[in-house]
């Protein structure tokens, strides 16, 4: 789930260590229900430790010196640091009510974080751990992501099925984008031109122009033999190269592989059960998801487009990341 | 009394604010979007089942898929049957049997989910009804104040007692539709269990 910018930064620091002593590099996954962080061995794909964290993990984000996760805990009411060298949660930081998503800044200083329960982004000041601003917001706000230059904030409201375009500097809102059906989850893409907006409900996915706010194409899925109604668009992940986005699926239990170029569906891939979220590996050629259901992590080669291992995890897995 | 009224103004503010978003079906009561029916396409990724075979007439299938589709049956006790009946199997029938008793463990298991969801909808709509009479009992009581005397506060009493009663009803039902909109899932899970080990068997996976 880290923005575009923070995969730039995780080459460039997958490279320096490189040329370094060679270092594992890991999977983070939260599991709702169990109340803990599952941590995998990326190459062994072997689970080093489960770290307790706070009550109904879900959202994760990558710090940008990579020496630490953020870890919504939504029943918790705050954001949990988990350190990773001690694989032990170091501090808490505020993030108003119920956090399930959130967003990180480009510099790495700012999170973004949706407050369902009382229409707001709490703006949260990484250093400090302390809210720092409020932004009044959509019904039951959901997605958050900033764009790569960190100028926009886009929050999607599951209510009003709604993305908002928000400027980072003046909290002011610019636009407000009618999309499908309860608004999960939004991405920017690499050069910042466009939004893909998921909508669990309405099962498709809404490409918003992020100059002129329109949306500009509507991608559905259609999954012979699938029930229509168990094809629930969640997690969002573009490709690092920006020439495919993999689209979870929810229930349908797949993974819906699209073309950027065309929007066309290339392939849907057989997961583990309800996909909500997913992480790249920081070469790209390994994509990572966490199946709610089913409790395991599916293993895809980004290459040939093939799930090749299912990791089984905790319980309700929700979140993905890929760190050091 | 206080508490209460407290507890249960409490009770419908929490599930409120966890109830999103406003579903689809009315008597739905979990937080958990329902998936009506299962199919076979969710799960799976082998062949698919001879066109016009059916798993009924099939016994050793059919007595199997039943076996392992009770509600008490574990994902791991399930999966070991199943393992021990493509033991058995000559490798050169898995690829017709296996997606037929797929489909059939799919039926039963839909089967099984549809008791669950009926009750847990019969138990929403009961559930509407007893926050209806807390309603208005609480308006009753409200309207005769606590300090009354004679007749009325006989009603009073009367009311406040079948006011707790019904809080205690209500609590009731909610434990138990918090539990069992579990089932439906795990339901789900053991089947996704059962695919795996089944199209594992195929070498599809």
């Amino acid at each position: 789930m880290p923005s575009q910018m923070n995969r730039g930064l995780a080459a460039l620091c997958c490279l320096l260590v490189a040329t370094g002593a060679a270092r594992a590099d890991h999977l983070y996954v939260s599991n709702e229900k169990d109340n803990t962080v599952t941590v995998v061995d990326a190459a062994s794909l072997a689970i080093v430790k489960t770290v307790p964290v706070g009550a109904r993990p879900r959202g994760l984000l990558l710090a940008n010196d990579h020496k630490s996760i953020y870890v919504c805990t939504s029943d918790a009411d705050h954001i949990e640091e988990l350190d990773l060298a001690t694989l032990t949660v170091t501090r808490t930081l505020q993030s108003g009510p119920d956090p399930e998503t959130f967003a990180l800044s480009p510099d790495g200083k700012t999170l973004y974080v949706s407050n369902e329960d009382d229409n707001e982004v709490s703006i949260v000041d990484v250093a400090s751990g302390r809210i720092s601003g409020e932004i009044p917001t959509g019904v039951e706000p959901e997605g958050m992501v900033v764009s790569p230059d960190g100028k926009t904030i886009v929050n999607t409201s599951e209510t009003t099925s709604m993305a908002h375009f928000i400027d980072a500097a003046s909290h002011k809102m610019i636009a407000s984008v009618l999309v499908g059906s309860r608004p999960r989850f939004a991405a920017f893409t690499k050069d910042g031109s466009q939004v893909w907006v998921s909508s669990e409900v309405g099962g498709n996915v809404s490409i918003v122009d992020a100059a002129s706010h329109k949306v500009v194409h509507t991608i559905a899925f259609a999954i012979p033999g699938v029930p229509a109604e168990t094809v629930q668009a969640v997690g969002i992940n573009l490709s690092p190269d920006g020439k495919l986005a993999f689209i979870a699926l929810g229930p349908a239990n797949r993974v819906a592989v699209v073309d950027t170029a065309t929007f066309a569906v290339k392939k849907y891939l057989l997961v583990g059960q309800r996909v909500w979220h997913m992480d790249f590996s920081f070469d790209g050629k390994t994509l990572y998801t966490a199946n709610g259901v089913s409790n395991d992590m599916s293993v895809i080669d980004v290459g040939d487009l093939k799930v090749t291992k299912s990791v089984p995890v905790g319980h309700l897995p929700w979140g993905v990341v890929y760190g050091p | 009394m206080r508490h209460a009224l407290v507890t249960i103004a409490a009770l419908s503010l929490a599930t409120a604010a966890r109830a999103a978003p406003p579903p689809a079906d009315p008597d739905w009561p979990c937080q958990q979007r329902l998936v009506p029916h299962l199919a076979f396409a969710n799960y799976w990724s082998g062949p698919a089942p001879a066109s016009g075979a059916d798993w009924h007439d099939n016994q050793s299938v059919a007595t199997l898929a039943e076996a392992v589709s009770a509600r008490d049956v574990t994902p791991e006790e399930g999966v070991a049957k199943l393992d021990a009946f493509v033991h058995g199997l000559p490798s050169t029938e898995r690829a017709t049997i296996l997606p037929l008793l797929f489909t059939a463990l799919v039926a039963q298991t839909n089967e099984q989910r549809d008791a669950v969801i009926a009750r847990l909808k019969e138990l929403a709509v009961r559930q509407r009804a007893l926050a209806k009479r807390i309603e208005d009992d609480e308006a009753a009581m409200q309207a005769n104040p606590a300090d009354t005397t004679g007749p009325a506060a006989d009603d009073r009493a009367a009311i406040a007692a079948r006011h707790d009663l019904l809080v205690r009803s209500y609590h009731d039902i909610g434990e138990t539709i918090r539990y069992a909109c579990q089932v439906p899932s795990d339901l789900d899970a053991r089947l996704g269990a059962y695919a795996r080990a089944l199209t594992g068997a195929l070498g599809t996976e």
